[in-house]
């Protein structure tokens, strides 16, 4: 091969060879953060991170303390960005998740949120101001997980689904005025049959547009169809803000 | 079955009674309406800064 054609073909490769040191620096980095995939400890783990930042190579699956992981990040779309990444987020065998999302300004949407080794949800989602799905939060059987400012500034939720039962304090939706039917629907099926005491606080706003009897009427908080909905629960008091 | 109990504030106002705060409020099968009061918007937005700052 001339000295040319040597330097033709590297100039030909020189994306190739620039893509291949981009990947080997990835894999150095996250196989290092994450520990080559066993990495079970993420207190604050990702805490303040930028959008452009958040390629995780493995799955993140934190035991124990996993508070604030996600806190304050500034990630655009954390449910897509796992798609995109091919890794899922597991954190079934998390005991400590208060704050995990805390102040996540900009994320739009969660994937499945599993809480059932945690006892205390507070905060949880607080200050999600962006956050418009959380396609399932998954509480214990048994209602005996404590809410406390956990959906506090979630003004722009729509979709929520929740397995479980919530059944040792109250919960608050206040904020959210724009959720769904459905998201409302399986807030109210959530609720314990067997507590007394509680209060589940929901939007007026929310409940009067999804639950109203004719488009633009908003009045769905004395529609039939909310007044059955909750005649499920009278165990419970049901404040609409 | 007991039928419940539905408090409307009046506009501009929010009901409570040191506990629950609502501005219709579906009161449980074993609340009764006795303890309830109408607060201002701004107070009551009072009430939400001080349990948030805890």
């Amino acid at each position: 091969m001339s000295i040319t054609e040597k330097l033709q073909a590297i100039a030909e490769n020189e994306q190739k060879v620039f893509e291949a040191g981009k990947k080997s620096q990835y894999d150095e980095f996250w196989d290092s953060l994450q520990n080559y995939g066993k990495r079970t400890a993420y207190p604050y783990g990702f805490h303040s991170w930028d959008d452009g930042a958040f390629f995780p190579k493995y799955d993140i699956k934190p035991t124990g303390w996993a508070a604030s992981t996600f806190s304050e990040t500034t990630i655009i779309n954390f449910k897509q960005r796992l798609i995109d990444c091919g890794v899922t987020l597991d954190i079934s065998k998390a005991t400590s998740i208060g704050g995990l999302f805390a102040n996540a300004k900009t994320n739009t949407a969660l994937p499945v949120i599993n809480t059932t080794s945690a006892t205390d949800l507070s905060t949880l989602f607080s200050g999600n101001n962006a956050l418009v799905e959380i396609e399932k939060l998954v509480l214990k059987s048994d209602g005996s997980q404590t809410f406390n400012n956990t959906f506090n500034h979630c003004y722009e939720l729509v979709y929520l689904t929740i397995e479980g039962v919530i059944g040792k304090t109250g919960f608050s939706l206040l904020y959210s005025t724009k959720l769904s039917k459905e998201s409302i629907t399986s807030v109210i099926n959530a609720l314990s049959t067997t507590t007394s005491g509680l209060t589940v606080t929901l939007s007026l706003t929310a409940v009067n547009k999804a639950f109203e009897t004719s488009v633009g009427a908003n009045n769905g908080s004395t529609s039939a169809e909310w007044t059955n909905l909750i005649a499920t629960k009278t165990n419970w008091t049901i404040s609409l803000v | 079955m007991k039928q419940r109990i539905v408090l409307h504030a009046e506009e501009g106002k929010v009901l409570t009674n040191g506990e629950i705060y609502g501005k219709q409020i579906f009161l449980a099968e074993t609340e009764t309406a006795d303890a309830f009061y109408e607060i201002t918007e701004e107070e009551y937005n009072k009430v939400l800064e001080e349990q948030e700052s805890k």
